[in-house]
């Protein structure tokens, strides 16, 4: 069994990362992972390419920092563009707001471009939500969960009776939320999270498992393989 | 006639704030103060048209509206697309960093929308800057403008030697800053803001002239059009 991790990542955010790769000629590749055979596997617009690393330690290494890599490459292009838009999107320079939100957003902006420049953060791999027998299972078996989501459906419910306009007596006092378990893998903690969220009231809970080895970690993920709906 | 007061406004846009222009048919319009005859003049893309005013208050509550509108809607615009380059520009949705540094941004971003919308803003319009050859007697005519442009001069000196790296011993005690005098009018307040800025440095100065009535105001507006150069 295998994974997609990422989509369309380019040559140049996989090279330094993945060396193998520098020989090959692509733009942009799908990154798949084959945990069992300590394998990275990509789909590149000039055909697949296997990439087997040595041991889980190496795997691990590489897919944190391609994540790494492309994840800078995402926010620092986000940050930038949306300070561009708050230079130059206005149509009518010559009208101002006595008030200047514009600079102190522009501020802030590159203030978190600091931050994401600096390094200070880790990676979340979103892989994607446990199936609704397994989603039902985790809530069941762990009662904080469980308590979380049951005082969501309360907020959930209220806010519904706020908003709601037909003519049931009823309707809001019965309405259930959906509720998913995502999970998310953290290559540099070797840990994986999972994080209840409840439609409208967002996360309620989360609980991170972590792993000694590189070994014990893929080994976990491993698991969750079958268990997961997939974005992609 | 010699102020134009914005470009390229939409028919919408406009007929939401100038009843006049309700009946006629075209699609954009420059838009200029024609003091003399107490009238705005619109040059639309099915030509141009006359706008009349029964006294200088109406006119200047219509310029009120016409500008409150267009630096609302932009300032609104720009604000939503920054929220989109921030929600969705990343390539890799499935990518997340640990401390969750957009979400911050995005609750600055909506607070400043909440502002806007509570409507504590006054729209200002650039009316353009002193042509450079009246800056220098600008700038004498006033002890405290003196005074300020000199203390501005010597911090742009520092900051000068602070990245001057050729070898002239005397460069940066010499080095003039770009001085610009800038007019701007506020219909709400019915004054004119004269701001000083010096290169590097920023604003150092400013000089608020009130008027009673509108008649004043938009005289002076027309006066001042006449000195400066418009930033069109």
């Amino acid at each position: 069994m295998v994974f997609k991790l990422f989509s369309k990542v380019g040559y140049y955010e996989l090279a330094p990362e993945i060396v193998s790769v520098k020989e090959k000629n692509f733009d942009t590749a799908d990154v798949w992972i084959d945990i069992e055979n300590k394998k990275v596997i990509l789909h590149t617009n000039n055909g697949k390419l296997d990439v087997v690393f040595n041991n889980y330690d190496e795997l691990l290494y590489a897919i944190a920092n391609v994540s790494r890599g492309v994840l800078f490459n995402d926010m620092i292009g986000s940050l930038n563009q949306a300070i561009d838009d708050l230079l130059c999107y206005r149509s009518r320079d010559v009208l101002e707001t006595g008030e200047d939100m514009i600079t102190p957003l522009i501020d802030e902006i590159e203030k978190t471009k600091q931050k994401v420049l600096k390094g200070n953060f880790k990676v979340m791999i979103r892989l994607g939500r446990l199936a609704p027998e397994y989603s039902d299972k985790f809530i069941n078996d762990n009662p904080e969960a469980k308590k979380a989501i049951e005082d969501a459906v309360e907020k959930y419910r209220v806010l519904c009776w706020q908003t709601y306009e037909d003519d049931d007596p009823d309707y809001c006092d019965k309405v259930v939320p959906t509720v998913g378990v995502v999970v998310y893998a953290i290559p540099e903690e070797k840990s994986i999270m999972l994080k209840v969220d409840v439609d409208e009231i967002g996360e309620v809970y989360r609980i991170t498992e972590r792993y000694d080895t590189a070994d014990d970690f893929f080994k976990a993920l491993k698991t969750y393989e079958t268990m997961v709906i997939y974005y992609w | 006639m010699a102020l134009k007061i914005v470009s390229n406004v939409g028919y919408n846009n406009l007929a939401v704030v100038l009843p006049q222009v309700k009946e006629l048919n075209f699609d954009t319009a420059d838009i200029w103060l024609d003091f003399n005859n107490q009238a705005l003049e619109l040059y639309t893309n099915n030509g141009r048209v006359t706008v009349n005013f029964n006294s200088y208050d109406e006119l200047l509550n219509a310029i009120i509206a016409i500008t409150r509108e267009l630096a609302f809607r932009d300032v609104l615009n720009t604000l939503n697309r920054v929220i989109d380059d921030l929600t969705f520009y990343m390539e890799h949705p499935q990518l997340k960093i640990t401390e969750d540094v957009k979400n911050d941004l995005l609750k600055k971003v909506e607070k400043a929308k909440e502002r806007l919308f509570n409507s504590n803003y006054k729209a200002m319009i650039k009316m353009g800057q002193l042509p450079p050859k009246y800056i220098d007697s600008f700038i004498q005519s006033n002890v405290e403008v003196n005074k300020a442009v000199m203390d501005a001069t010597k911090k742009y000196r520092e900051l000068c030697w602070k990245t001057y790296e050729d070898g002239d011993p005397d460069y940066c005690d010499y080095a003039l800053p770009l001085v610009d005098v800038i007019y701007y009018a506020i219909p709400e307040e019915k004054s004119i803001v004269i701001i000083v800025d010096v290169d590097q440095i920023g604003e150092v100065y400013r000089i608020i002239e009130r008027y009673d009535t509108a008649y004043d105001f938009l005289k002076a507006v027309d006066e001042y059009s006449n000195k400066v150069i418009g930033f069109w």
